[in-house]
Formats: C-alpha cells, structure tokens, sequence
C-alpha cells in the first residue's frame, strides 16, 4: 500500500522516513550516483525534503520498499533552483494547484524485472496520479531522462514539455508537465493491472490545497 | 541565443502542438516533412528495429522516406548490414549517421548501405532511438543532403523524434484500455452534495476549508463523469445514479 504522509500526519511515520532517507541514499548515491547530494550518517536529504514536502510511502509488512514526493511549486522546487534550463521555452510552471513530482525510487528487490518492471512502481506511479486527482492538483510539473518519454506516453499520459532536452551530467533529460485527469489515473492503473485500492492515508483529515488565508 | 536559435525551438513545439491536431497518417507525414525541411531534412522515417535474424526486416511505423530508396533498401536487404540501424538498436542517446561507425574490413556492405543512401540524396541523418517496454528498440531517423546540426537544432530534433513515435504508435492505434465506469470520489460527493442543497463554489469552500478552484476542479470532475453540462444537471444524475443523497 502507498502511504500518504503530509505535513499533517508525519508524526505517525517518524521511523518510515528515516528508512526512506536510508534508501534515497542507497539508491541516488551509490547507485545511480548522482552528482551534488549530500548524505549524512548514511541518511540522503535534499533542500526539497521541506515541511511542505509530501511524502508517498511503499510499505509492505512494515518495511519501505519504494517511494516518491510532491512539493508545491509556488515555493523553491528542484526545476526552479537547480534546473531551470528544461523549462526554458515554456517557462517554470507556478501555481498553487501544480505540484512537483520528484524522486520515484524501489528498493532493488522489488523492481520486478525489467526497467519499469511491474509491483511497486506501478504502485507509487498509481498511487500519486490518485493522490493528485483527488487533491485537485491540476497538473504535475517533473523531470526524466528523455528515453523514458515513450514509455509514460504508454501509460496514457499527456506529456506538455517545457524545454528542450538538455544534458545534465551526461543524460538528455526533459522537464515536462502533465495534466492530471480521471482517464490517465485510470490508464495508469490498466498499465499496471492494478485493480484494488492503493493509497492509505493514517490521521489525514484536511485537503491538501487549502483556502487562502 | 540567436533568432535562429530560438526558431528550431519553436518549429519543434509547434509541430508537437500540430500532432495533437492531427489524426491522418497523410497529415502528420505531412507537417513532419515541413517542420524538418526546415532543418535540411528532404525524409524521415520512423522504424521499428528488431535484433538481427535471418529474415529480420525494419517494420515501417511511419513512413516518409523516398518510396524508391524503400524499396532499393528492402529489396536489397540493406537492414542487417545498416551501421546506422545498428547502433539505433544499441543506444538511447540520439547520434548523427557520421557517428555509425563501421569498420570497413569486418562489415564491407555498411559502406554500401551508407553509398546507396547518398544515391537517394539522403547524404547525412539524424536518429533519435526510442526504447519501448517491449524490448524491441525502435528509431526515428531523418536524413537529407546537408542538415543542420548545430547543437540547438539537434536538441530540437530529439524531441521532434520523441513526440513523433509516440504520434505513429497512436495512427496505428494502441491496445485499448478498458474503460469502467467510475464512481465519484468523496470530495467530488461532498461539494455535489453541497452543491444540491444550495451553496455557492465560494460557500463550499469555506464549508470544507479548501480553495475555490479546488471546489470547481471537483465540481467539472463530477460533471465530466456524470455527463453533464452543468452543475445542475450533474445533481440531477449523481441523485439518479445514486451517488449522493438528500
């Protein structure tokens, strides 16, 4: 199941993100080795891990197997602060109903084969699509390597690029937006033969995008 | 960033946007064909390109290559020879034809191939590789007699490559994904629910402490399930279908 964690219920999943930190580690540093993260007692955390950051967390008999997050895009978000060049043609998109979609990681044993593979991933991609339809989030603003486009355009979704691919430490990479509708949650759920609930949300009682002040 | 620059970007992204118009295989060969004239392409191809076997043959996704090269191509079983084709099935990384390289000795028909393309007047290309989940890697390659490579045009090109693919899979027509019904979530039953008995998007909002546009969001959601036109209309079916009460 994938479990929702907002500002408003991370006091439940205090150990759940430690193990999430522990696995970003894993999986961003030491195996895809990404350029320019830190890490510190082994627990990877970047300046996007705020207190708006939502969390989405693959738990399977109470261990962390994959996950992703969300952060607003009206505050500094990974395409405005580091980069802003895949937004270049159509600008950084910034609206209180668009939130950004980073970090989509499994552990190693539950990839299921293949790239994409089926299981977890197919959970959290599912899972946050839902997520976002039910919050009203109008659109999801992310970054990929180039070569993945094809294969979310199998999933059903609309992919609005916002620039030109751009290398980034050696991979062509694109920023995009995606709008988010009923017919792609449940594209995305066909794709991945997911037919049962997904989201568990423990202790959450408010909607994400709340009246102004 | 100069006005030529800034040209190649926008031929790129109108073309995206004209896929989205079009919905014959003659209308998006067509403004394909325009878009990368543009960058000195006179064809294009987008291809299919399986592991090599005896028989292997490219299967033709979208076809806007000089029909007598085509057949010259596949008449001669150009495709397990084609250094171009080979390294499209090794790479995601867009490469220019200059960069298949071949070693002469080993593989002497790669020369041929390339020789024969030049005949068509297809001198230099450009291929975008597209790697598809089913383990058959694909290509989109574009070829004329002098294009454009300067790094900006070849970005555009790889995303021209990229949206085109995913053009051709949708003309020849994707496995359907079933379509049940879908009933309404809880949020778009509440501000139904509220919307029966009176208040306005801006009351909703305030009832259920969320934004405004949050509530219309929900509202034209409901609606869009419930075929309706409008938020009355939309009451009336949700209380048909038994999706809210009163």
């Amino acid at each position: 199941m994938l479990h929702v964690v907002t500002p408003e219920n991370r006091h439940l999943y205090s150990s759940e993100i430690k193990d999430q930190h522990k696995i970003r580690h894993d999986v961003y540093v030491e195996e895809r080795r990404w350029v320019g993260l830190q890490s510190r007692d082994g627990l990877e955390f970047d300046q996007f891990d705020t207190d708006d950051t939502v969390y989405f967390l693959a738990i399977e008999h109470g261990r962390v197997v994959g996950g992703s997050r969300m952060n607003p895009t009206l505050k500094p978000h990974l395409l405005a602060t580091i980069c802003p060049e895949l937004a270049e043609i159509k600008g950084i998109p910034r609206s209180p109903d668009i939130y950004e979609w980073t970090r989509m990681y499994a552990v190693k044993d539950r990839r299921d084969g293949g790239r994409f593979g089926s299981g977890v991933i197919g959970e959290i991609f599912s899972g946050c699509l839902e997520y976002a339809y039910d919050e009203a989030i109008s659109a999801l603003s992310l970054q990929f390597e180039a070569w993945w486009l094809p294969r979310l355009q199998q999933h059903g979704w609309e992919i609005k690029p916002l620039g030109l691919p751009s290398l980034i430490n050696g991979e062509w990479w694109l920023g995009a937006l995606i709008p988010i509708t009923a017919e792609m949650v449940r594209s995305t759920r066909a794709f991945y033969r997911i037919s049962d609930p997904v989201l568990v949300r423990n202790g959450i009682t408010k909607p994400l995008i709340r009246a102004a002040a | 960033m100069s006005a030529k620059s800034v040209d190649y970007a926008n031929i790129a992204f109108d073309l995206i946007d004209e896929f989205d118009r079009s919905f014959r295989p003659e209308q998006v060969v067509g403004c394909m064909s325009t878009a990368l004239g543009r960058f000195g392409f006179s064809s294009f191809l987008v291809v299919d390109v399986p592991e090599i076997t005896s028989n292997a043959r490219p299967v033709f996704l979208l076809n806007g290559w000089p029909p007598a090269w085509a057949e010259h191509y596949q008449g001669h079983n150009y495709y397990k020879d084609d250094p171009v084709a080979a390294r499209c099935r090794r790479s995601v990384d867009p490469f220019e034809w200059s960069e298949a390289t071949y070693d002469a000795e080993k593989c002497p028909r790669a020369a041929e191939v390339m020789d024969a393309g030049r005949q068509f007047g297809l001198h230099d290309g450009f291929v975008v590789p597209i790697d598809r989940h089913t383990g058959t890697m694909s290509g989109v390659t574009m070829a004329g007699d002098r294009p454009d490579f300067e790094p900006r045009a070849k970005r555009a090109m790889h995303l021209i490559g990229l949206y085109a693919h995913a053009k051709a899979m949708s003309l020849i027509g994707r496995e359907d994904i079933s379509r049940p019904a879908s009933d309404l979530t809880e949020g778009e039953r509440e501000v139904l629910t509220w919307t029966a008995v009176g208040k306005s998007s801006w009351e909703i909002s305030v009832i259920l402490n969320m934004s405004e546009a949050g509530v219309v969001w929900r509202l034209k959601q409901a609606m869009s399930k419930l075929g309706a036109n409008n938020k009355t209309q939309a009451v009336v079916n949700a209380i048909v279908a038994k999706q809210i009460s009163i």
